[in-house]
């Protein structure tokens, strides 16, 4: 796979008023790299530094121009509908949001209001949002989270599908075997080892 | 620009609570200022400016759909679409001050100071709480700033001086606004 771009970031740390969340930490994404990592381990934090969301305490994050952001918390508001809000999303982008409504199998809850749904479609409906516009680069923290066994091929599908640097957080391994990640990394105390991906007893 | 206006204008409409409640304090003043038309205008404007600054700006950032619009990395259409909503819901409750207060007083409400107040309070709110929300702090921060920022405003107004000075600060305060957004919501 030929890429043109790529999320890097380079000697990053990050502090918050409780201590060091991220030391150290240098990655360079060209296809899609899968970090695991135990809950309160810095993945968020991580996700949202390479968004340019969250600034570095120290370090630089290099990224392509438009990149695609879903995270735990969705960026879909809560009293409009779903098509309010990728119409919004469309709109700024200029793009067209029936394909990802067809994607995500949205079309019969497009006109409920995101608040309504259950936690699972919203997960879904703010994936579907971070797809608009077609992005250089993906960066999902914890995508199938909440998702039912329909709504984790899709993520897997697409992320599969995706050509350019993706960022696919996981607090279990099993469920994102099948993304099609290149490189795995534990995040373990701040800081990124190289892993590999096992699913099973431990 | 279009679907940030459409957004916070439906946004808008959708918190009909916050609506009602800003009409009813609206009335109220109507009453309780029958006897000064320009210090019940400052008041109304205080009270819609800041609660809609917390509906349009500071709950956006608790939900996290903040983040979503500093993704789209257009900041001045943020700041200028969120400034529209509150100078619209301000407008909205002059205008039903003002009825009320004719009907108190039986005094003609003097509108022309209705516009530059209206946007005043909206820029000055606006920008208090996108401040706020990146100074990581809440909504006593951004209301504090707000106060502060409209008190000189309010003293000219209360007492009849509306010089060119005074007039001139709404557009200055919607220019600082504009200008500073890149730096506030992102």
């Amino acid at each position: 796979m030929v890429l043109s771009s790529a999320v890097q970031a380079i000697d990053v740390w990050k502090r918050y008023s409780s201590g060091w969340v991220l030391r150290d930490v240098s990655l360079d994404v060209r296809s899609v790299v899968a970090i695991y990592g135990a809950n309160g381990s810095g993945k968020t934090t991580l996700v949202k530094i390479l968004a340019g969301l969250v600034p570095p305490t120290r370090g630089e994050v290099r990224r392509p121009g438009r990149v695609g952001v879903a995270l735990q918390q969705p960026m879909m508001h809560p009293d409009l509908t779903v098509e309010e809000n990728l119409k919004f999303y469309a709109g700024a982008l200029k793009a067209d949001y029936r394909e990802v409504v067809e994607l995500f199998g949205l079309e019969k809850h497009l006109r409920a209001k995101f608040s309504h749904l259950s936690y699972g479609w919203r997960r879904r409906a703010d994936l579907a949002r971070a797809l608009l516009g077609g992005p250089e680069a993906l960066l999902l923290d914890e995508p199938m989270l909440g998702l039912d066994a329909e709504g984790r091929r899709a993520v897997a599908e697409v992320v599969r599908r995706f050509k350019g640097p993706a960022v696919v957080t996981a607090s279990s391994m099993c469920d994102y075997m099948e993304v099609g990640a290149e490189a795995w990394f534990e995040l373990r105390e701040g800081t990124l080892h190289p892993t590999a991906p096992t699913c099973g007893p431990t | 620009m279009r679907p940030y206006l459409e957004r916070e204008v439906k946004l808008l409409a959708r918190s009909w609570e916050t609506l009602a409640s800003t009409f009813l304090i609206a009335a109220a003043f109507g009453f309780v200022f029958d006897r000064h038309y320009a210090a019940g205008l400052a008041a109304v404007n205080f009270v819609a400016a800041a609660l809609y600054g917390y509906v349009q700006v500071l709950r956006e950032e608790e939900l996290g759909t903040l983040d979503g619009l500093r993704l789209l990395r257009q900041p001045e259409k943020v700041a200028a679409a969120k400034f529209f909503a509150l100078f619209l819901t301000s407008v909205a409750a002059s205008f039903f001050y003002s009825a009320i207060y004719y009907a108190a007083s039986m005094r003609p409400p003097e509108l022309w100071l209705l516009p530059p107040t209206s946007a005043y309070f909206a820029a000055t709110s606006t920008a208090s709480a996108l401040l706020s929300t990146a100074a990581k702090s809440g909504v006593t921060v951004s209301m504090t700033l707000t106060a502060a920022l409209v008190l000189g405003y309010s003293l000219s107004l209360a007492a009849g001086r509306m010089d060119l000075a005074t007039l001139a600060m709404p557009l200055t305060a919607l220019l600082t606004l504009l200008a500073l957004s890149r730096s506030i919501v992102q």
